[in-house]
């Protein structure tokens, strides 16, 4: 368990955007790999694993928690924790 | 790029239940799963069923409720493999009788909160005659129907909910039967509480569905999905994801309806999404219950004051 | 104790409410519609619900569903009704639901005679519902009988965590007769009684020989009910060392119950001759052994209560002792079958009438004279 808490580091580094971030956790044997939520994030936090079906968190910074990925999960395999 | 995500090495429990500990805090539909049911669900990638039941278990959430305080009665069908997930009173019944056995169990235990779980097939064809008088009787149940216009678990059969001309396995030259008016039918019908919404529109479903709970009547929800796999698939509709892109862009809010020139209200083929109907009616149990009581009461007076 | 002229299918409703029945959903259908018409006045004065469904599936279904809520459950039908809720029988054996089926046979096939006897559903109770499943059918002979078995009824239902159908005939259930009515405070009983916390609670648990317990809805066991195959907690399976278990043990529910094999044996030592029968046709059967032994001959009866699981010990036992055994009933040989099942078809002798008439005594005494 404490692998996967220390490898989910918010980062401090900003792109001028303010507002809630988020933080994403994706439960790879649950999800079936529909792609829903890679093609609907607004601002392109995912993307499909190379080599697995489920999806990565390729732009963590940019998670501005607005829950669509885990509100229309069909597998309830994604979950956003909004940060302080 | 892997590190936040679990796989099954991590987890302490055995394979496909629900991770504990800070995955499960943070999530309300978590929480309110069945500990001890196997997953990933059995509906295929990108079902919109599992969105459905993401929202209802956010809008029970949202009301409040005791799980116990909850029972789910669904049919048969794809939808109706909902219940057996969520930790609440589940009960699984026939093809379209999901409101008659929910009508004895209401009556048995008014102070539940019973929603019963449909597909369009379920619901409208072999249901349509329990659908109908569930209605009638305004008893407080709550209706969720999740539309997505076949039958799924049969291979893509068309439903009485199909829209006219397009394919299903049973319609190979295209559908010749127009398709129901689901929320028009469970209006007329007596229905004090009538909304539509869509999967991609999961949020306003929330809203609708904690309404439709907290409706003292009877409630009907028609949450707009889609089947990629037949319907989608003979029709050439694309992926769930396309589908769901298509229902934002196939439908429209009431109040934008509303606004729309006679015309062109009149040649809408968009999905009407919002609280289409309320009516302020007596609730049947309600009713029955008081007279129940009062004949009781009676019976009771007679018996100890003498008399017959 | 109080005695009155009561209607068969009063006494029935009476002995529901005295058996602690609190819900009934029914659809009216002759012969049967005073059960419902009785039990619509009398369940609201002893704080019961009573619901007139829209058709005879939703009134099964109504009672399955009252029944998981906790209320002991009942609905009333004749034969297009019972041919109706056939599917839901099914699924109350399948999910172990309790709840008692009344079928005031009628006439048939299809409309047939609403208001004309038969005792032509007795194979249907049994396999009506398709695939392989057990179930209790009791045939009361008089309107005495009619409140005794109601009450029998519920009992075993919640104690064999089994729908039971109560197979009545029409002449049961519109004749009159004088009836004790017991106190109903004083009858006795048969209560769920859950033990298990919700945590160590399988709805479905596979001991052989026992009954798990049935916990109601809302009392805090939040379990899953189906009408799929299911494992011992109730979840849907396709396993084969999950699926067996059940077959066995759920169709091995009545095996050894004597409680259930209710009937009357009426023997004279050196009898050749049994008449055997049931329901209203037992009436004939006793009064033609009566002037059969006034004339002489030695002669014993059977007269059955349980239909199903048929008693086919004490049957084979009476086979050994006689040689023939003369079967009159209200339908083309139904019982008569399982009469030949269990002691062979050359000693067994048909007396059958299906058009909605009384077999006669002076048809038994023909056969036993022939």
């Amino acid at each position: 368990m404490s692998v996967v808490s220390s490898a989910i580091k918010p980062t401090t580094a900003t792109n001028g955007r303010k507002g809630p971030r988020g933080e994403v956790r994706i439960f790879a044997t649950w999800c079936k790999g529909c792609h829903i939520c890679v093609e609907f994030c607004p601002t392109n936090v995912l993307a499909m694993h190379p080599d697995g079906n489920y999806p990565v968190v390729v732009a963590p910074e940019k998670c501005t928690a607005c829950h669509f990925c885990d509100t229309h999960c069909p597998d309830l395999a994604i979950n956003v924790k909004k940060l302080d | 790029m892997s590190e936040h995500i679990l796989s099954i090495q991590d987890l302490d429990v055995s394979e496909g239940q629900i991770p504990r500990e800070d995955w499960f805090e943070s999530s309300i539909t978590l929480q309110n799963l069945r500990k001890n049911k196997k997953f990933p669900t059995i509906w295929c990638s990108g079902c919109g069923i599992g969105v459905v039941m993401g929202s209802l278990i956010r809008a029970i959430e949202s009301l409040g409720l005791e799980n116990d305080q909850v029972a789910l009665v669904a049919g048969i069908g794809c939808t109706a493999r909902m219940p057996v997930y969520m930790d609440y009173n589940t009960l699984h019944t026939t093809h379209g009788r999901a409101l008659a056995f929910a009508t004895g169990l209401k009556i048995a235990r008014p102070e539940m909160k019973v929603i019963a779980i449909m597909g369009d097939g379920d619901a409208l064809a072999i249901g349509g005659n329990h659908f109908i008088h569930a209605a009638r009787r305004n008893i407080g149940i709550t209706a969720l129907v999740v539309n997505n216009s076949i039958y799924g678990m049969t291979g893509g059969q068309y439903s009485p909910t199909t829209p006219l001309d397009a394919r299903a396995t049973t319609a190979p030259y295209g559908n010749v039967e127009p398709p129901f008016p689901i929320c028009d039918l469970a209006a007329a019908a007596g229905a004090t509480y009538v909304a539509r919404s869509t999967v991609y529109h999961v949020l306003e479903l929330d809203k609708y569905l904690a309404q439709a709970i907290s409706n003292e009547g009877f409630s009907l929800v028609e949450a707009v999905s889609y089947c990629h796999t037949t319907f989608g698939r003979i029709n050439k509709l694309g992926t769930a994801a396309d589908m769901m892109r298509a229902l934002k862009d196939n439908s429209i809010s009431k109040t934008a309806f509303d606004r729309l020139p006679d015309e062109e209200r009149g040649s809408n083929t968009k999905i009407v999404r919002g609280v289409l109907h309320t009516k302020n009616r007596p609730e049947y149990t309600k009713v029955y219950h008081t007279l129940v009581d009062r004949i009781h009461e009676e019976t009771i007076q007679r018996r100890n004051y003498g008399g017959n | 104790m109080t005695i009155r002229l009561m209607q068969g299918n009063e006494a029935i409703a009476m002995g529901a409410l005295a058996a602690g029945c609190r819900f009934y959903a029914g659809y009216p259908i002759t012969p049967s519609t005073e059960v419902a018409e009785v039990l619509s006045r009398e369940l609201p004065k002893v704080g019961g619900k009573f619901i007139q469904m829209e058709d005879e599936i939703a009134s099964m279904a109504a009672i399955i569903g009252a029944s998981v809520g906790g209320l002991k459950s009942m609905t009333a039908t004749s034969g297009p009704g019972f041919s109706l809720m056939q599917e839901n029988i099914g699924y109350a054996a399948m999910a172990e639901i309790p709840c008692v089926i009344v079928n005031v046979q009628r006439l048939g096939p299809s409309t047939g005679q609403p208001t004309a006897a038969s005792q032509g559903d007795v194979m249907q109770a049994r396999w009506g519902t398709h695939g392989d499943h057990p179930i209790i059918a009791l045939s009361p002979m008089s309107v005495g009988q009619a409140f005794e078995l109601t009450v029998k009824a519920f009992n075993l239902s919640e104690k064999y965590r089994t729908p039971v159908i109560l197979l009545a005939d029409e002449i049961i259930g519109h004749m009159r007769e004088p009836i004790e009515l017991p106190d109903f405070e004083a009858v006795e009983k048969v209560e769920r009684v859950v033990t298990d916390s919700p945590d160590m609670y399988k709805a479905f648990r596979n001991e052989p020989g026992d009954v798990p317990p049935m916990a109601s809805f809302g009392k805090g066991y939040r379990y899953h009910i189906t009408g799929l195959f299911h494992d011992e907690v109730g979840f849907p399976t396709q396993r084969l060392d999950e699926i067996d278990p059940w077959l066995e043990r759920v169709n091995g529910k009545f095996n050894n119950a004597d409680d259930i094999l209710l009937y009357q044996t009426d023997y004279q030592p050196g009898a050749r001759t049994a008449i055997l029968s049931y329901g209203a046709s037992a009436r004939t059967a006793r009064h033609a052994m009566k002037q059969l032994r006034a004339k002489g001959e030695k002669v014993n009866l059977f007269t059955t209560q349980t239909i199903w699981p048929f008693p086919e010990a004490a049957v084979e036992e009476l086979g050994d002792s006689v040689e023939r055994i003369i079967v009159p009933e209200m339908n083309l040989g139904q019982i008569a079958l399982e009469v030949e099942r269990v002691v062979g078809r050359k000693k067994v002798v048909r007396i059958n009438r299906a058009n909605g008439e009384m077999v006669t005594p002076d048809m038994v005494l023909s056969a036993a004279e022939a």
